[in-house]
């Protein structure tokens, strides 16, 4: 589409209505399989009711203002970005490209500024955004596909995140990360008690 | 601790003050700001603390809380209506943004960032009882703390995830916690 202004969705045709249908439908289906012990059907009832849940609204609102966005009508396309944090408080600009299967188990505090693939997790309170703060194409941060931030994870500036990334709790990520790792702290340690019993209360 | 009064003239230049900074940093290579800056909600959170801490100054505490709450229930930021923040103050993402004490000019909070007290010591270094006191310059990362009564200098930047109970000097450069990789066996 030549009205386009994100060249990522109008590829892969998420800019029609039939596209941005799609992404949703993937976002309800990611959402209701979540869990892999937990088999929930696949009817229209449950895709519904899933639509009315917080995590759900606050992905459509966000799916919402990124059409409006690449279909060049940005002022609306802002408005409906910051009905999303007035509600949900989930700051998610209409600039950021995620593709489908987006899944916010938490939605407040959770910040984006970026592209992502498909399957992205965000946890509570997960926070991505460019250095210095703007969403203007190479200095954002952009990940791959099945990616997931742990709770208080924060990836800043123009770094690459390779396909099947996860970075876990309460980490710093400012460099390029290669495909299929797990980023963890090196800061925890693990030492041994000296005498057994219970854990003494801190005075 | 008892802020000097500030007329609406002041006031109003500490926002003109935060709204170009702001438009300054979210503005594109080609120098093109976002649409509908003047609602953006960080300057939306900036403005409410500013006309907060403009009544708590005039002495109207009760007004002063008002706008406190309606910023906490807007935007989610807690900025304590007696914080004293210079010109140039700039939070990226409101949520989660809880901030007490004193800052210099052109302060940046990266989300979740905050400053705080509550660590049990009172001591007054600047900023008001067990408070921190920061200098020009200085940059919060996200999920970062500055917690108690310490002074930080000017053109620091607090990493991400860091708690900062110590005093800091000017120009310093602190580090954060370091990551390893790990390969995943069933991506």
């Amino acid at each position: 589409m030549s009205s386009s202004i994100c060249q990522a969705c109008a590829s892969s045709g998420r800019l029609s209505w039939a596209g941005l249908a799609a992404t949703l439908s993937a976002d309800v289906r990611r959402f209701l399989n979540k869990s892999p012990e937990v088999v929930v059907p696949d009817d229209w009832k449950h895709r519904l009711s899933a639509l009315c849940t917080p995590q759900m609204m606050a992905v459509f609102l966000y799916r919402a203002s990124h059409f409006l966005h690449a279909r060049r009508w940005r002022r609306a396309a802002a408005l409906l970005a910051r009905f999303n944090l007035l509600v949900h408080k989930v700051t998610l600009p209409p600039e950021s490209c995620i593709g489908p299967g987006l899944l916010l188990p938490h939605p407040a505090g959770v910040t984006f500024s970026g592209t992502a693939g498909r399957d992205l997790t965000l946890y509570s309170l997960a926070v991505c955004l460019p250095l210095p703060a703007t969403v203007s194409g190479r200095r954002a941060p952009r990940l791959g596909d099945r990616v997931t931030l742990g709770a208080h994870a924060a990836v800043m500036g123009p770094v690459s995140i390779g396909d099947d990334v996860k970075i876990a709790y309460s980490l710093r990520v400012a460099r390029d990360v290669p495909p299929s790792v797990m980023v963890v702290s090196s800061a925890l340690r693990v030492a041994v008690r000296a005498t057994a019993g219970p854990v003494p209360e801190r005075s | 601790m008892r802020l000097a009064r500030r007329n609406w003239r002041e006031t109003r230049t500490l926002l003109r003050a935060d709204y170009a900074r702001l438009c300054q940093m979210l503005s594109d290579e080609e120098g093109r700001k976002p649409p509908m800056m003047f609602c953006h909600p960080s300057f939306i959170c900036v403005f409410l603390h500013r006309v907060s801490n403009h009544f708590q100054r005039g002495g109207h505490r009760f007004t002063a809380r008002f706008f406190w709450h309606l910023n906490l229930l807007v935007t989610g930021a807690d900025i304590s209506e007696l914080a004293d923040l210079d010109a140039g103050l700039v939070i990226l993402s409101p949520p989660g943004t809880a901030i007490m004490g004193h800052a210099g000019r052109n302060l940046t909070v990266m989300p979740c960032a905050g400053l705080g007290g509550e660590t049990g010591r009172r001591e007054d270094v600047g900023g008001g009882p067990g408070v921190p006191f920061l200098g020009d310059d200085v940059v919060l990362e996200p999920h970062c703390g500055v917690l108690g009564p310490v002074r930080v200098g000017s053109r620091v930047r607090v990493p991400a995830g860091i708690g900062l109970t110590q005093d800091v000097p000017d120009d310093a450069c602190l580090e954060g916690p370091r990551t390893r990789l790990l390969p995943r066996r069933n991506p």
